[in-house]
């Protein structure tokens, strides 16, 4: 029987083998990379069209494609990109073919802003859902503040995408926390995003080529976060030519130098941005600027080489730092630093025409150290984190309706996190935190995943796949098979109906405070008392384009439910002996809400708007007598509308308003008397009926830019030079920042406080390239 | 070069941020009541009863005080019917309102409070079975760093009661006069004028033996009122029971998050009386007077 079975077993792999040759044999595959004629920098995303089989294939992360077609007389091809020239290419081969692409710049005779070429249509074609590639172009474009060009507000305005409160970092995607966002810079993490108290980003334009965020349907490829993933690529270089741009604004000038080493073969990139006020007003003001002083740099280098036509390496390095002094209105003053470093050596390898291999050694280094006063009160807190990651990743395109994908990521987690909150003694004196004598926690994490996407007909496409993360730490281990499916159904050549279902888990948490107005987030990990978060989202969607693709609308509605949440237990203080894992409660959550999204891609007026409409509780057992409530940052309504406007060849317009529903915080709902007898406390307690039962007033905000472009040649160059014009809060809305309680000395009246951020900020800056 | 610099100050003046009143509706309230009773052998039962109030609502606290209500706390041989009484506050300089027995408290009896007030019913019970503990001696420290700041202490050392669960509270007996402060405020009772008082003054926090059955403690309690040296105080240690530790730790916790604003809120939990009130009904065991005087 035992032989029999072998017997059988043999003959399918024979048969197998067999159908694969002969379907070898009739078939032929074209790859190669797709790339920026002018810089030769690689174009993710771009699209390789058969005309002959009306199938196509895009470029992956590295510009690289595969095609596989049945032979045929003559091949033809459409290769087209985001705001470059279509090629159109046709071959007459009867064999297997190396065919590197280079696409031209589309320029319009009218000098229109495109966000997004003619006949993309990738947003109904493709199998994955809750994917938004956000075009860099529109990130040059829209006005942000003091006219710093910033990757994370924009994706701020998309749907299902909300912003944190003003001056503090993070962003929320579908009801999850901050720390459910996976971000990643050439594939390294990074921890926190954000300079200037949350109000603009680490990421400095000029040095990033693209950036997508995953926030449903997630492939199996990415993992470790429930909520989102930011996924942004560095450029390369321009293999071709040196090329430097920069610019000055208010807050920091910024300079990008980037060329070829070895012309076609190699190239650099180096980019760095600082702030200059604190360097400026040292002589004049030596304890800062009425108490505010402020420093920030951050710093992009990369290096690429092509040893082979098979091989491609990549080393990045990334590293921002910023410190501030801040004092605020009388309740509120705080000493910030925070650093990301981050470090990857990456090796692309093809294996014939359809193997393609990434393989990634990944370091990154982040800190936060906090010290901040409100009222009588202190806290100081510092994290550090490092982590060491090695991954590797296959893309196997065996035939065109399939793309393989399977790989394995490792990564050894370190994290030392200090804590200590209590009254400023009468001294002045406080506890510090010595960073040396924290201990540190130690963790492995890691995963696998296997996927494919095929195109089952020529309506239906399923991606499917499975990711089996694995974690360790304090001798116990968690494990997990994650499912993740997405299919779509195309109604007509412009129509689509999309579903997923996605299990994720995650293993670094974020415990946010419910209370302090300033990042007093810890990091931890998972352990034997602290268990994975975990979450099931569903989403349906609809996709429908219209005038060739010039307007893009899809309507999305999901529902996710998370575990294992973590949040402070009631009057949680920390000092610097407290276990952190012994103060955690932990809870469920779930969230639901229908997206809109309308894009217009082409024309003088371009831009976007979207609307959310979404419910986001918590129930934790140990909170809130057990009773469900408001997620913080639960807004029900979320409307951002972005749009650029091309007034002549040289001068554009841009506005940006944004308005949601205010976040949560938890007010007492009475007052208890309890005779003090002679104690310290004046004998008024709170009778808190529910938590999260207030919300601060809608917030609301209008941007606009003005900008002028204008060419011209020196010594035969061409110099571009841009002059930046632009308004943060054009009506100057004193939106609310937080909201805490007082008592009127003399009237002995309960008071609220609204404490405000940013006003109107006018501001202009200069950028130029040559 | 100055000029420049100015011009960029307004631009981070920007960056200052700005407060202001606001008017945040009040949440949905119902009014519940507030119960502290504290049973003591040998002594009559005085039992406080309030109303709470909406935050936002401004309320003399007299005005909260339930006068109305029929208090009664009875065991298996006796009813006693708490009447309405008051006593002066010299600090305050106005009358205390309180309910007050006639019966005085045995040992070893379980005794059932019944409140009835606006047609419901508050019920507890509690045993008189605690054993007070006696205090070994008493110190000081001019400075102490503790999650309330860095003050001073007074320092009582007692032995715990082995083999069970205890929890503690401190007191004082002393007397004030204008010249002192409560709080860091200065005493300005009209009341007092150029004379002196004696009050009760009570640790803020309660305590409990875990981890240290039947041994040496010692608590450093900050005092709420100012001293001279040479001031004395009598020193008294309440041996209290679970309900009654329970009710005052959260207050204590609660008080520390309205105070610092990176504590997380507590909500005070359903206790002996379920949501309808707040409070405890318990029981408590004072130790023999210790005098301390307060030194330089």
């Amino acid at each position: 029987m035992k032989k029999f079975k072998i017997l059988i077993r043999t003959i399918s792999l024979l048969l197998i083998a067999a159908l694969v040759t002969k379907a070898e044999a009739q078939n032929i595959t074209l790859n190669g990379y797709i790339k920026d004629a002018r810089t030769k920098e690689s174009l993710i995303g771009a699209t390789v069209f058969s005309t002959n089989t009306k199938k196509g294939t895009i470029s992956n992360e590295y510009g690289f494609y595969s095609i596989t077609l049945p032979k045929a007389d003559t091949l033809g091809l459409i290769i087209s990109y985001v705001g470059y020239q279509p090629q159109v290419k046709k071959l007459t081969i009867d064999k297997n073919l190396r065919l590197d692409i280079l696409l031209e710049v589309k320029t319009s005779l009218l000098g229109e802003v495109v966000i997004s070429a003619e006949k993309n249509d990738n947003n109904v074609q493709s199998a994955q859902m809750g994917v938004i590639n956000v075009p860099m172009r529109a990130i040059s474009t829209l006005p942000v503040l003091a006219g710093e060009r910033d990757i994370m507000k924009i994706i701020q305005f998309l749907p299902g995408v909300q912003q944190g409160q003003e001056g503090t970092t993070g962003f929320y995607v579908r009801g999850g926390n901050a720390d459910q966002n996976l971000i990643q810079l050439d594939e390294a993490t990074i921890y926190n995003p954000n300079h200037l108290f949350g109000l603009f980003s680490t990421f400095n334009v000029n040095a990033i080529k693209s950036m997508s965020l995953t926030k449903g349907g997630f492939p199996a490829k990415f993992g470790g976060r429930l909520s989102s993933i930011l996924d942004i690529s560095m450029k390369d270089g321009n293999k071709e030519n040196y090329q430097i741009e920069g610019g000055i604004g208010l807050l920091s000038a910024n300079l990008t130098v980037q060329g070829p080493i070895e012309k076609g073969k190699s190239s650099f990139i180096i980019s760095g941005r600082r702030s200059y006020i604190d360097l400026l007003s040292k002589p004049f003001f030596k304890g800062g600027i009425n108490g505010i002083n402020y420093f920030l740099y951050d710093f992009n280098a990369k290096i690429n080489y092509e040893p082979s036509k098979n091989d491609h390496l990549f080393i990045s390095y990334f590293t921002g730092k910023d410190d501030a002094i801040y004092t605020g209105a009388s309740s509120l003053n705080y000493n910030i630093g925070f650093g990301n470093t981050t470090s990857t050596v990456r090796w692309n390898h093809l294996f014939g025409n359809k193997l393609f291999s990434n393989t990634s050694l990944i370091k990154n280094d982040y800190h936060l150290g906090l010290a901040t006063t409100q009222g009588n009160y202190y806290s100081m807190l510092y994290t550090g984190i490092n982590d060491v990651s090695v991954k590797t990743d296959f893309t196997y395109m065996p035939l065109l309706n399939h793309e393989v994908k399977a790989g394995f990521i490792y990564t050894y987690h370190t994290l030392f996190p200090g804590v200590v909150s209590a009254k400023i003694p009468k001294t002045g004196s406080r506890m510090d935190i010595n960073r040396d004598s924290i201990p540190k926690k130690y963790s492995n994490e890691m995963a696998f995943y296997i996927s494919d996407e095929i195109k089952m007909t020529d309506l239906l496409s399923v991606n499917y796949g499975l990711r089996i993360p694995v974690f360790h730490s304090k001798g116990k281990t968690y494990s997990y098979v994650e499912p993740r499916i997405t299919a779509k159904f195309s109604l007509n050549e412009g129509t689509s109906i999309k579903a997923s279902y996605t299990q994720m888990n995650q293993f670094v948490h974020l415990v946010p405070s419910s209370t302090a107005s300033l990042p007093t987030d810890i990091w931890i990990t998972s352990s034997p008392k602290v268990k994975p978060q975990n979450s099931t989202q569903y989403a349906l969607g609809l996709f429908r384009n219209f005038n060739n693709n010039e307007i893009e609308t899809s309507v999305e509605v999901y529902y996710k439910t998370m575990n294992n949440q973590v949040l402070f237990k009631e009057g949680t203080q920390i000092s610097l002996n407290t276990n952190l894992e012994d103060v955690l409660a932990f809870g469920s959550g779930k969230s639901y809400g229908i997206e809109f999204f309308m894009k217009k891609n082409l024309g003088k007026l371009t831009g976007w708007a979207s609307y959310t409409l979404s419910k986001t509780t918590e129930k934790f057992s140990e909170l809130n007598y057990g009773k469900e409530f408001p997620f913080t940052y639960d807004r029900r309504h979320n409307l951002s509308i972005t749009s650029i406007y091309q007034l002549s060849k040289n001068w554009t317009f841009s506005a940006d308003f944004t308005l949601y529903s205010g976040i949560a915080f938890t007010l007492p709902g009475g007052k208890i008397f309890v005779p003090d007898d002679g104690s310290l406390y004046d004998g008024i307690y709170y009778d808190y009926t529910s938590r999260n039962n207030a919300r601060l007033r809608m917030y609301n905000r209008l941007d606009i830019s003005f900008s002028n472009k204008k060419q011209t040649k020196i010594f035969g160059k061409i110099f571009e030079r841009e002059w930046v014009f632009s308004v943060y809060n054009l009506y100057s809305r004193q939106n609310p920042y937080f909201v805490y309680l007082t008592t009127d000395p003399v009237t002995k009246i309960p008071q609220a406080k609204q404490v405000s951020l940013l006003p109107v900020i006018p501001s202009v800056s200069f950028n130029f390239k040559f | 070069m100055k000029n420049l610099v100015i011009l960029l100050d307004i631009f981070w003046l920007f960056l200052a941020g700005c407060e202001k009143n606001i008017t945040v509706p009040q949440p949905p309230y119902d009014s519940r009541v507030s119960i502290e009773c504290g049973l003591e052998v040998g002594v009559v039962p005085t039992l406080y009863l309030y109303k709470t109030i909406p935050y936002f609502t401004i309320e003399d606290v007299r005005h909260l005080f339930v006068k109305n209500a029929i208090v009664k706390i009875s065991n298996t041989t006796s009813v006693d019917s708490l009447a309405l009484d008051s006593t002066f506050n010299y600090l305050k300089c106005e009358y205390d309102y309180l309910y007050k027995g006639n019966i005085f408290i045995e040992a070893d009896k379980k005794y059932q409070l019944s409140i009835l007030y606006n047609g419901i019913t508050y019920s507890a019970s509690a045993t008189t079975n605690l054993t007070a503990v006696t205090i070994d001696s008493i110190g000081y420290t001019d400075a102490f760093k503790d999650i309330y700041g860095e003050h001073e202490g007074v320092i009582p050392y007692f032995h715990d009661v082995p083999n069970q669960t205890n929890y503690y509270r401190y007191e004082m007996i002393r007397t004030v006069d204008s010249t002192m402060k409560y709080n860091g405020v200065k005493l300005n009772s009209p009341c007092i004028g150029g004379g002196s008082v004696t009050i009760l003054e009570e640790g803020r926090s309660v305590y409990n033996d875990l981890n240290l059955n039947g041994s040496q403690i010692s608590l450093v309690i900050e005092p709420a009122f100012s001293h001279r040296t040479g001031s004395i105080g009598l020193v008294r240690i309440q041996v209290i029971d679970k309900v009654t530790y329970d009710f005052f730790d959260q207050l204590d916790r609660q008080k520390l998050g309205q105070l610092n604003p990176f504590v997380e809120p507590v909500f005070l939990s359903v206790g002996q009386f379920g949501n309808k009130a707040i409070g405890y009904f318990g029981i408590i065991a004072r130790s023999s007077t210790v005098q301390f005087i307060f030194p330089d």
